[in-house]
C-alpha cells in the first residue's frame, strides 16, 4: 500500500491528485478494506454505529434515561417502548443508549492511558536496553502477574465511599494503568528489531541522537502496532468495564449495561426477559465488533504479518 | 535450569512484594487520609468518639507507630499464617480463607479443566478439516463465545432455566464432603461457563499451532514412513502443538480467578470472591487486605507453575 502511494506521487494527471485529497483517499482506503476484510468491515459498522449511539445519545433516545413511568413497569415491546421497560418503568432502549456512552468513554479512556504507558515504557526500555532494560522488564513482569479485576474491586469499592470522586474517571484511570504492562511488551519487541534496522543505523551515522531516532525512525514504525492493539484491547476493556458495573463497582446513577445486568434486577427478569437480553446483546456486540475489526486490522497494518 | 528457577521464584517474590505494598498503601495510607481507618469504622459503629479508646483500638490492631514499622509488623504476621480478624464480626481471617479457598480452586480447576477438554480436541479437529465445513464452524463458534461475556450467559441460563423448564440450581450451599450430589448441581454450572470463555482463545491457538506443526519436516517423515494419519496427529503433531497452550493457560490464569469472583456473586456461592466483595462493601480492611494477598498468591503460584512446566514439556527449552 505504501508503495503504491508513493508510487502515484510520481505519476502526473488526475489519478495522482486523486491521491492528496485526504477524505477521498479515505473513502478509496474504507472501499478496498471493505472489499479485503468484510468481516472486519461488519466489525468496523458495529464500532461506528455504537461511538454514534454514545454520541447522539440525547437525540435518539425516545425518552430521558432516567424518567420512570409507573404505569407502564416491567413491559414487552410495545409501540411506546420499543424495548420494554424495567421495573420502575424506565425505557430499557433509552438506557442502553446511554449505556454506551459509559462503555465508549471507559473503554476509549482507559485505553489511552493504556497505550500512552506501554508505548513510553515499551520503547524506552527498548532503545534503552542494557540494565535498565532488565530492571524496567523485571518490573513488567511482576506488574503483570497482578490480579486485575480483583484490585479494580479493591480500588473501586473503596473509592466510590469517598466524597466527591468522579467515578467514571477512577475506573479509567485505574483500568487503563492496569492494561500497560501486557501491552508495553508488544512494543518493547518491535522496538528491538527495528533499532537494528539499516536506516537507524544510517540516522545515526549522520548524527541523530536519541530522541530523533526514536521520533523520526521508531514511533512511526511502532504507529500501527498502537492502533491495532488498541481496537483489539478495547473489547476487553468494555468486559471490564461491564463485569465491574455488574458487580456493583461501576459509576452509581448513570445506566451502564453491565449494571443493567446486575443481580439486583434478577427477579425481575423472570417477569420482563427482555431485561435479561438486551444489555447483554449490548455488552458482546461491542466486544465482538472491535474483536473482528481489530483482527482485521491486524492483518492490514501489522508489518509482521504483512507478507504473509 | 537451576537458575532459571531461581530466577522465577524470585520473580515471583517481588510480585507478591508489589501487591503487598500496594493493598498497605491503599489501605493503611490512601484511605485513612481521604476517608477513615479502621478505628473511624469500628468506633463508627459505638456512634461516639473517645480519643483514649480510639487509640487503645489503634494499638490492638497496629495501627499505631510509623508506617514502614506497621508494614513489616503486618508482613511478619502474615508470614506466620496470622492474618488478623474481621473489623466487623471479629471471626479469625485465616479460618474463614480456608474455608473459602477451596471452593474457588474447585471453580478455576474445574473451569480450566473442562475448558481444555472441550477446547483442546475443537482446535485440534478445526485444523485437521483446515477451509472445510467442521473449520468453519469451529472458528465461527470460537469467535462467538470469546465475544460472549460469561456473566451474561450464566444470567439468560438462570432467567429462562426457570422460565421454560422451571429450573434453578439449589440454593443452599454444600460442601463436597457434606452432600456430594447436591455439590455437583450447585458447582457444575458456574465451573463450565467459568471454562468457556478462554477456551475459545485456545481453539484458536491450537488450530495455528497444529497447522504449523503438521507442515513441518518431522510430519512428513512420520507420514513418509507409512505410520497413519492417527498416529500422525496425536503421537507427533499434537504434543509439540501444544506447548503455546501452556502459555495462553497461563496469560488466561488472571482472567479464570477473577472471574471466580464474578460466578460466585451470581451463583451465591462462599469463595474467595464473594468474601472480597463483601468485605470491600463493608470497609472491612483486614479482610480486604488478605483477600488480596490471597489471591495474588493463588496467580503468582500458577503463572510460576506454568513457568516451570515449559522445559519439561519441551526438551528443546533449555535455560
Amino acid at each position: 500500500m505504501a508503495s503504491s502511494a508513493s508510487a502515484s506521487a510520481l505519476e502526473f494527471g488526475p489519478r495522482a491528485r486523486r491521491e492528496y485529497i485526504l477524505p477521498l483517499r479515505m473513502v478509496l482506503g474504507l472501499g478496498r478494506f471493505a472489499r479485503r476484510k468484510p468481516l472486519g468491515f461488519v466489525g468496523l459498522m458495529i464500532v461506528l454505529s455504537l461511538i454514534g449511539a454514545a454520541v447522539f445519545a440525547e437525540q435518539l433516545a425516545p425518552y430521558d434515561p432516567a424518567k420512570l413511568d409507573l404505569k407502564h413497569r416491567l413491559e414487552g415491546s410495545t409501540s411506546l417502548h420499543k424495548l420494554g421497560t424495567d421495573a420502575t418503568g424506565k425505557d430499557v432502549l433509552s438506557r442502553l443508549l446511554y449505556g454506551a456512552r459509559i462503555s465508549m468513554l471507559v473503554g476509549f479512556g482507559a485505553i489511552t492511558i493504556s497505550e500512552l504507558g506501554a508505548v513510553s515504557i515499551g520503547v524506552v526500555s527498548g532503545y534503552r536496553g542494557g540494565w535498565f532494560d532488565k530492571i524496567v522488564q523485571r518490573f513488567v513482569d511482576a506488574w503483570q502477574a497482578m490480579p486485575g479485576l480483583i484490585i479494580l474491586i479493591t480500588f473501586l469499592g473503596i473509592v466510590r465511599r469517598m466524597p466527591n470522586v468522579n467515578l467514571v474517571l477512577a475506573m479509567v484511570i485505574a483500568i487503563g494503568v492496569l492494561g500497560i504492562p501486557g501491552r508495553s511488551r508488544v512494543f518493547r519487541s518491535q522496538v528491538l528489531t527495528i533499532k537494528e534496522a539499516p536506516y537507524v543505523e544510517a540516522a545515526r551515522s549522520m548524527g541523530a541522537g536519541g530522541v530523533r531516532i526514536v521520533w523520526a525512525c521508531i514511533l512511526p514504525n511502532v504507529l500501527p502496532l498502537i492502533l491495532v492493539s488498541a481496537t483489539v484491547g478495547l473489547g476487553g476493556v468494555i468486559l471490564a468495564e461491564a463485569s465491574l458495573s455488574f458487580l456493583g463497582f461501576g459509576p452509581a446513577g448513570e445506566p451502564s449495561w453491565g449494571q443493567m445486568l446486575s443481580v439486583d434486577g434478577r427477579e425481575y427478569m423472570r417477569k420482563q426477559p427482555g431485561l435479561a437480553v438486551w444489555p447483554g446483546v449490548c455488552i458482546a456486540l461491542a466486544v465482538f465488533g472491535f474483536n473482528i475489526f481489530g483482527d482485521a486490522l491486524r492483518d492490514v497494518l501489522d508489518p509482521r504479518l504483512r507478507n504473509r | 535450569m537451576g537458575r532459571y528457577v531461581i530466577q522465577r521464584l524470585m520473580l515471583a517474590g517481588v510480585t507478591l512484594v508489589m501487591v503487598s505494598v500496594l493493598v498497605f498503601s491503599l489501605i493503611r495510607v490512601v484511605v485513612p487520609f481521604f476517608y477513615a481507618d479502621a478505628v473511624d469504622i469500628v468506633a463508627g459503629e459505638y456512634g461516639r468518639t473517645d480519643e483514649a479508646r480510639a487509640d487503645a483500638l489503634r494499638d490492638e490492631y497496629g495501627l499505631s507507630g510509623n508506617l514502614i514499622g506497621q508494614y513489616f509488623k503486618w508482613a511478619a504476621n502474615v508470614l506466620t499464617g496470622d492474618l488478623g480478624e474481621s473489623l466487623f464480626n471479629g471471626r479469625s481471617i485465616s479460618g474463614e480463607i480456608r474455608d473459602r479457598v477451596v471452593v474457588s480452586f474447585e471453580l478455576g480447576l474445574v473451569g480450566l479443566v473442562s475448558g481444555l477438554l472441550f477446547s483442546v480436541p475443537m482446535g485440534i479437529a478445526a485444523a485437521v478439516c483446515q477451509d472445510r465445513w467442521p473449520d468453519y464452524i469451529l472458528r465461527t463458534l470460537a469467535i462467538l463465545i470469546n465475544a460472549l461475556p460469561g456473566f451474561w450467559l450464566a444470567i439468560l441460563i438462570l432467567t429462562f432455566g426457570s422460565l421454560w423448564f422451571n429450573w434453578a440450581p439449589p440454593l443452599k450451599f454444600k460442601y463436597l464432603w457434606e452432600d456430594p450430589v447436591q455439590h455437583v448441581k450447585i458447582m457444575a454450572l458456574p465451573a463450565l461457563l467459568i471454562g468457556l470463555t478462554p477456551s475459545a482463545g485456545i481453539v484458536r491457538i491450537v488450530r495455528t499451532q497444529m497447522l504449523e506443526v503438521m507442515r513441518q519436516d518431522y510430519i512428513r517423515t512420520a507420514q513418509a514412513k507409512g505410520l497413519n494419519g492417527r498416529a500422525v496427529i496425536f503421537g507427533h503433531a499434537m504434543r509439540n502443538s501444544l506447548i503455546p497452550v501452556v502459555t495462553v493457560v497461563g496469560l488466561s490464569l488472571p482472567n479464570l480467578i477473577a472471574g471466580t469472583a464474578i460466578f460466585e456473586a451470581i451463583f451465591v456461592l462462599p469463595g474467595m470472591g464473594q468474601y472480597l466483595v463483601s468485605s470491600v462493601g463493608n470497609l472491612d480492611y483486614p479482610v480486604i487486605m488478605s483477600t488480596n494477598l490471597i489471591f495474588a498468591v493463588l496467580i503468582v503460584t500458577a503463572n510460576l507453575l506454568v513457568d516451570l512446566s515449559y522445559p519439561l514439556l519441551d526438551p528443546r527449552i533449555r535455560y
